[in-house]
């Protein structure tokens, strides 16, 4: 095959290694296929070109028109003229599905399941990699450029894909490009010509021989540079903090929206909380003060519809009557006679937050805000679509219902919107698996509330806290949540118990919005950490209440009051004067004492107390773990004595463990110990540096005489030479002169940090990446004797 | 184990012999035991000693003196530009009274021949000495005639840089076991020379300490000093260094290799040991191989001599250790 034919195979299959990088993008392989196809197109029609003598550009060019009829082929050849040529019907097709899967990217979170329209897009974007690629390495003959469209491979799932691009994809992608340079150094080397002392090796045909002799060396080289430099690629940034998560500079967490500038973080409602969640920056997204101890938490909007796959926002309305300029109306569901705190907040958002949502308590009665902020009326939803929370001060009063356990187990559930209690049905309807977990969870509550503290219950004790999982939409994830994995973040959680509560029938809806956040002087600070999703339930008479499944480990997170056992006892927190019975907007005159009384004592406590002893438990954990690690070279030193000795059985083995031995102590003293030295040698300069004392000098050169003898005498069994014994107290007394020859710093770190170990340790590191390094290029060299076995009747043929 | 104590019984006896040829040949040649002590190391290492220093140092009185130490047939030849090479080996001369060819063997028919400004002669005649030296045969209008074991030339030669020299061929001196330069001695030992060698003559005091015969069996007990793997591989190693080092245009030959692991041999019985060690072959890698290397032109000009060259080698191989000994080492492909 001559080396552009090569190249030109190298460039697609890195272009289709490369598209391997996009698999956490989905959730099964199915986008691989076409972009293969897509990829061998570009690559057949650019040779094509080449063999055609055609201007460089025409390459690409023609390569662009066939994957557009690649495309069209793939996707709308129903009315296509011949499958490929688009006319005006199969142009709107191809329109729609690049709506849909644009579409489709707006709304799920990846993984996502290969739709046509996305499929559509996937392929077109590695088509036109492809076809850079193939220009760029073959065309322009630079090859090495080629990995910066091979690199916007990465871009895409390094920006979206929850957990990056994972090392197996990366290494795959990879060694694509790595392919690639080598068939370009092979071609390079090719039109220098052979170097000298290239060998004679191989059986393959005379040809192939050469081929080989000709540039595996300096391949093999390549290779491994390139294979080390890759190592360290994936290496180093899970080492280092922030740098995996911030890739291309500026603000990493900027996504979606197109919210361009790069210090503007959006808010997306579901999609995106959970990178906030995961954000290592840790931005700060408003500052508030409240007239209550008792924090609740800020929503922002409620997503009400669930379809199966996902929790969604239904479409917000407002006229300009529903201006919050103009006073909200009474929350829904919220009957007058139950009592209700009020709170009372004033909040200043940073220029880094921007969504079109104002984060608030729930339920809000007063918003006193500059712009056009609007009320939606079933949700209570404080939206605008003209300005943004940016910079924006505002204040807010909201309700605090103070409720009773008893209160909510006489209530029913059946004045809300029957979308609340609405589940999907068909493909996307619950599992058996959930409907019976959520009946086998609640069996032994009577009443709604009953069970749905049950559920709270069950998620907060059976489940961790976890923002490192898997994403994912649909059953699957939530099956795999609930019966599995056990393990999540607060979307999870959310939408689990949500659609749980929908099963037993009590309307439930999803909040967005942010727990109460840490405290800042007099005010509370949020940042995107703080960015959270729960629950809401609604019982007639009291509206929406906010339960909790999210058993998150920092605190921010607290099951309401009303939802804890010690509460939930008949008569529970009273308030004593004069309750704001008739929530009306602008209660703000409403005595807040009571809400202050609301302040969950019980979960204080319980912090303190837990926090306080565990802590110093885990900080004793720690000092042991440290203290263990820190003493490890050392033992490992001491137990790499005691096995030389054990193995001393012969004479000629306890002459090798002397010798080891002594060799170790050198090390560790850190004098030198030069591989070229015979043990005669090593011998007269330790004497050398051992001054007077002629015992140990003594000493030294009888193990240096055994090991002589041992290692290249004639070999004999019998057992004269020095016993086992008189050369371990040998080196001892070598050991310990040696030992008092060197400075007090050096003996220490001799013993704390021997290097003999760490050499070893490090030798053996080395040892097995060099394996892995040889498995490789056989497995590589291998591959390529393939590759040009099945290419080879091509090559001859341009060559005849 | 009795051959073990055989070959320990050997050395012991080499090691008393060779000292006392080393104190009898030191009675001439005086502060100079390195350089008689490597002499000795190859006779008994079977080679030829080839002595290269500026005239008057005493190369030819080493020479004389190794050879009166041992009771055994000595001859001398003086290399001259005229000398031919029926010189050497002989000729087949016409008997008239017999009416047959004879054969009236050169001065090469001796135990030891000490060859005087060897690099003088021509190089037809100089190549005459290559069959005897390596094959220790003598070929003459066809007929080949053996040549006395113990066999052992001992050439002396002027750097070559003096005048009318012919320098040796690469492939002469390869076949020299190891080259030797004798150096100046040192104020002392010259004034004692002074003394001695004014008032008497050492050279023609010097009586013989050992013969011919038992120097054969000393060579034999020499042949049985044991070698081990990794010290047979060290010196391939070290061999193999010189033809991969850039710094030389010409490395060791494998006969090297075999010289220098008889050399070694020799030594490690000089030192009543029957086993080689690295050490043995570190302190003959020297004189055995850099009168074979030719260094790169780089080298040359930076006036980096391939004695320089093979000690920095030295340091650079690795002395095989326990760990590595047995086991084939782990090669790239």
């Amino acid at each position: 095959m001559s080396g552009r034919t090569r190249l030109t195979v190298m460039a697609a299959v890195a272009t289709v290694l490369g598209a391997v990088v996009l698999r956490p993008l989905f959730s099964t392989l199915d986008y691989l296929l076409p972009a293969f196809g897509a990829v061998a197109v570009v690559a057949l029609v650019s040779e094509g070109c080449r063999r055609l003598a055609l201007p460089a550009i025409a390459a690409p060019a023609a390569s662009l028109v066939a994957l557009g009829g690649y495309l069209v082929a793939a996707y709308a050849h129903t009315h296509a003229l011949f499958w490929v040529i688009p006319g005006p019907a199969a142009q709107a097709d191809l329109h729609k599905l690049v709506a849909k899967g644009f579409d489709d990217i707006a709304k799920l979170s990846p993984p996502v399941v290969a739709h046509p329209g996305l499929l559509l897009l996937t392929t077109a974007g590695i088509g036109l990699v492809a076809i850079l690629v193939d220009f760029i390495a073959v065309g322009l003959r630079k090859a090495a450029v080629a990995g910066l469209p091979l690199f916007g491979l990465f871009v895409v799932p390094a920006a979206i894909a929850p957990h990056g691009i994972g090392a197996m994809p990366f290494l795959i992608a990879a060694s694509g490009y790595l392919a690639l340079l080598v068939a370009d150094g092979r071609e390079r080397l090719g039109r220098w010509g052979r170097p000298l002392g290239a060998g004679r090796r191989g059986d393959e045909g005379p040809a192939l021989r050469a081929e080989v002799a000709e540039t595996s060396p300096l391949a093999r080289v390549g290779r491994r540079i390139a294979a080390a430099s890759l190592g360290l690629a994936v290496v180093v940034p899970g080492v280092l903090p922030g740098v995996d998560d911030r890739p291309f500079g500026g603000n990493g967490n900027a996504a979606g929206k197109g919210s361009g500038s790069s210090s503007v973080v959006a808010i997306n409602p579901i999609t995106q909380l959970r990178r906030q969640l995961t954000a290592r920056d840790n931005t700060r997204l408003l500052r508030y003060t409240s007239d209550s101890k008792a924090n609740g938490y800020l929503r922002m909007t409620t997503l009400d519809n669930f379809d199966g796959l996902q929790w969604s926002q239904r479409e917000l309305k407002a006229s300009s009557d529903n201006r919050v300029s103009h006073g909200l109306p009474a929350p829904l569901g919220l009957e007058p006679t139950v009592l209700a705190g009020v709170v009372n907040v004033n909040v200043k958002v940073t220029d880094n937050f921007k969504v079109p949502w104002l984060p608030l308590p729930y339920p809000a009665t007063q918003v006193e805000v500059k712009g056009d902020w609007r009320y939606e009326e079933t949700t209570r939803t404080v939206f605008s679509s003209r300005t943004s929370t940016r910079g924006l001060s505002y204040h807010a009063a909201g309700l605090v219902p103070l409720v009773s356990a008893d209160q909510l187990r006489a209530a029913t559930n059946h004045d809300a919107e029957p979308l609340y209690t609405a589940l999907p049905g068909g493909d996307q309807a619950i599992p058996q698996t959930i409907l019976d977990l959520t009946e086998d969870i609640t069996k032994s509550g009577r009443t709604a509330y009953d069970k749905a503290v049950l559920l709270q219950e069950f998620f907060q004790t059976q489940f961790k806290y976890t923002t490192d999982i898997q994403d994912g939409n649909g059953n699957d994830a939530l099956e795999r949540f609930l019966l599995e994995d056990r393990r999540g973040y607060c979307e999870q959680f959310a939408s689990a118990m949500a659609a749980m509560a929908r099963v037993l029938q009590i309307p439930a809806r999803v909040d967005i919005g942010f727990t109460p956040g840490t405290k800042d002087g007099d005010g509370q600070v949020v940042t995107v950490h703080d960015a959270h999703a729960w629950p809401e339930l609604w019982f007639d008479g009291i509206g929406w209440l906010a339960f909790e499944p999210t058993p998150r480990p920092d605190g921010q997170a607290k099951p309401p009051p009303y939802t804890l056992k010690a509460v939930t006892t008949p008569g529970g927190p009273r308030p004593t004067d004069q309750p704001s019975t008739a929530p009306t907007p602008g209660a703000s005159s409403t005595p807040k004492s009571r809400i202050d009384d609301l302040a969950p004592e019980k979960l204080g406590s319980t912090k303190t107390s837990s926090s306080g002893p565990s802590g110093l438990l885990i900080a004793g954990l720690v000092g042991l773990v440290l203290l263990f690690l820190l003493a490890l070279p050392g033992l490992a030193r001491v137990v790499m004595r005691r096995r030389r000795w054990a193995a001393a059985e012969t004479p000629a083995s306890a002459a090798h463990a002397a010798w080891s031995e002594l060799h170790a102590t050198v090390r560790d003293l850190g004098a030198e110990w030069n591989r070229s030295e015979t043990p005669r040698a090593i011998v007269r300069r330790l004497i050398g540096g051992l001054g007077q004392d002629t015992d140990a000098a003594g000493a030294a050169r009888r193990i240096g005489a055994a090991e002589e003898r041992a290692r290249y005498a004639r070999w004999t069994d019998e057992t004269s030479g020095t016993g086992a014994e008189q050369l371990k107290a040998d080196t001892s007394a070598v050991s310990a002169a040696l030992r008092t020859a060197a400075s007090r710093r050096t003996r220490w770190r001799a013993l704390v940090l021997p290097r003999s170990v760490l050499a070893a340790a490090f030798h053996g590191l080395t040892g097995a990446v060099a394996d892995v390094l040889d498995g490789v290029d056989a497995i590589l060299a291998a591959a390529g004797r393939l590759v040009r076995r099945a290419v080879s009747p091509l090559a001859r043929g341009e060559s005849a | 184990m009795a051959r073990r104590g055989e070959a320990r019984q050997g050395t012991e006896d080499v090691a008393a012999r060779a000292g006392e040829i080393a104190q009898a040949v030191e009675s001439v040649i005086e502060g100079k035991p390195e350089v008689v002590r490597l002499a000795i190391t190859v006779l008994l290492a079977e080679g030829h000693l080839l002595i290269e220093d500026v005239p008057g140092v005493g190369k030819t009185m080493l020479a004389k003196a190794l050879a009166r130490a041992i009771d055994c047939s000595v001859r001398r030849v003086q290399f001259t530009p005229d000398l031919l090479p029926s010189d050497i080996t002989g000729v087949s001369a016409y008997n008239q009274e017999r009416r047959e060819f004879e054969f009236k063997p050169g001065p090469i028919f001796a135990n030891f021949v000490v060859g005087d400004e060897i690099n003088r002669a021509s190089p037809k005649t100089q190549s005459a000495l290559l069959e005897c030296m390596a094959e220790r045969t003598v070929t003459v209008d066809g007929y080949t005639y053996e040549l006395e074991a113990p066999f052992m030339v001992v050439a002396t030669q002027n750097p070559i840089e003096m005048e009318g020299t012919y320098p040796l061929p690469e492939a002469q001196r390869d076949r020299f076991t190891a080259r030797v330069s004798m150096g100046y001695p040192s104020a002392d030992a010259e004034l004692d020379m002074v003394d001695s060698h004014g008032s008497h003559d050492p050279l023609g005091e010097l009586e013989p300490v050992t013969d011919a015969f038992a120097v054969s069996k000393l060579i034999d007990v020499v042949r049985t000093v044991h070698v081990a793997d990794p010290v047979k591989r060290y010196a391939v190693d070290l061999v193999t260094a010189t033809r991969e080092t850039p710094d030389l245009r010409l490395g060791a030959s494998p006969r090297a290799t075999l010289h220098l692991v008889r050399a070694a041999r020799a030594a490690a019985a000089l030192d009543d040991r029957d086993y080689v060690v690295p050490d043995d072959i570190q302190a003959l890698a020297v004189p055995v191989l850099a009168h074979r290397l030719l260094p790169s032109a780089e080298a040359s000009l930076a006036r980096r001599s391939p004695e320089a060259v093979v000690a920095e080698l030295l340091h650079r191989v690795p002395v095989p250790d326990a760990a590595s000994s047995g086991r084939p080492r782990r090669t790239s492909r």
